[in-house]
């Protein structure tokens, strides 16, 4: 990172370190220097860090009960079973 | 005078219960292993899976995979997330075992700067809230949906990483890459998820 020259580019390249605290401190101060004063990567930050938690949101079982598997699904794998490890019959 | 029948008893009341009766060949126990968990494991396998019935074959082969191995869960761990990484390791199976269709590259979805590196275009803080669109039914569907849209080596590193929470190292290992290209995957994944949710998060 090029403390003396830092662009909107370099900081886009470094938010997942920078979310993580993963950077060296000094690099980590450059990074909050420049959030501060320019909106656009402040925002590209925010929005980037709420795709992180939406994404986990959007994927939780807990908050997004599944619906049951297909009846079919649930008979081929207990038929699959009865016959044994090596005799596997497709799904369909 | 009402009378009243006793219910049959549940014979798998606690997990303890299940995995003896799945130890001891019960088939009552492998059905109700069945019925109980394949919806949760099945989203997990659609998760990775796009195409149904790829998911639905990779679920049946984690089941497979965990009646031959039953014999051997210590309860180290709860059963719900022993068969959760037998079904993330045959998703995994399947994806490298299929046919690959070639990937969409994912340039357009990243940002681009101009030649003195500063944003070409402008970022708008998005409108809707980060708590309203948490609990929105709807946008967490059309978040999955548009994990769903990201190229499939994009896609594979976001889940293992964001969603099953493996380490970068894990993840390398599981998908034979170094531990740099998994960071550098993530990266361009969680920001090509950002750019697909932009227009449904910038206009409330």
């Amino acid at each position: 990172m090029n403390h003396a020259k830092l662009s909107c580019k370099e900081i886009y390249e470094y938010l997942a370190e920078f979310l993580d605290h993963a950077l060296p401190a000094n690099q980590q101060d450059v990074m909050e220097t420049h959030l501060e004063h320019c909106p656009c990567c402040k925002h590209y930050l925010d929005n980037y860090r709420e795709t992180l938690i939406l994404g986990k949101a959007a994927c939780c079982n807990k908050m997004n009960p599944p619906p049951p598997a297909p009846d079919a699904l649930i008979n081929a794998i207990l038929e699959a079973r009865k016959q044994g490890p090596d005799e596997i019959p497709p799904t369909e | 005078m009402e009378s009243f029948q006793r219910p049959l008893a549940d014979p798998f009341v606690t997990e303890a219960e299940l995995v003896q009766g799945l130890q001891s060949g019960d088939p009552a126990a492998f059905e109700r292993l069945v019925r109980d968990y394949s919806g949760r494991l099945l989203a997990v396998a659609r998760r990775f899976l796009t195409q149904e019935q790829d998911a639905q074959d990779a679920l049946q082969d984690a089941f497979l995979s965990a009646f031959r191995s039953i014999s051997r869960f210590e309860g180290n761990s709860q059963l719900s997330t022993w068969l959760h990484r037998i079904v993330v390791n045959a998703s995994l199976m399947k994806l490298r075992t299929r046919r690959r269709k070639p990937e969409k590259p994912i340039d357009d979805l990243l940002p681009q700067f101009s030649g003195n590196g500063h944003r070409d275009g402008h970022e708008p803080a998005w409108a809707v809230t980060i708590d309203t669109a948490v609990n929105d039914r709807e946008i967490r569907e059309l978040v999955r949906t548009k994990i769903a849209e990201l190229p499939e080596s994009y896609r594979t590193v976001l889940l293992l990483r964001d969603i099953e929470q493996m380490s970068t190292e894990e993840t390398a290992e599981v998908l034979e890459l170094t531990p740099g290209a998994v960071k550098t995957r993530l990266h361009r994944a969680r920001q090509a998820l950002k750019t697909l949710l932009d227009p449904h998060m910038q206009g409330a």
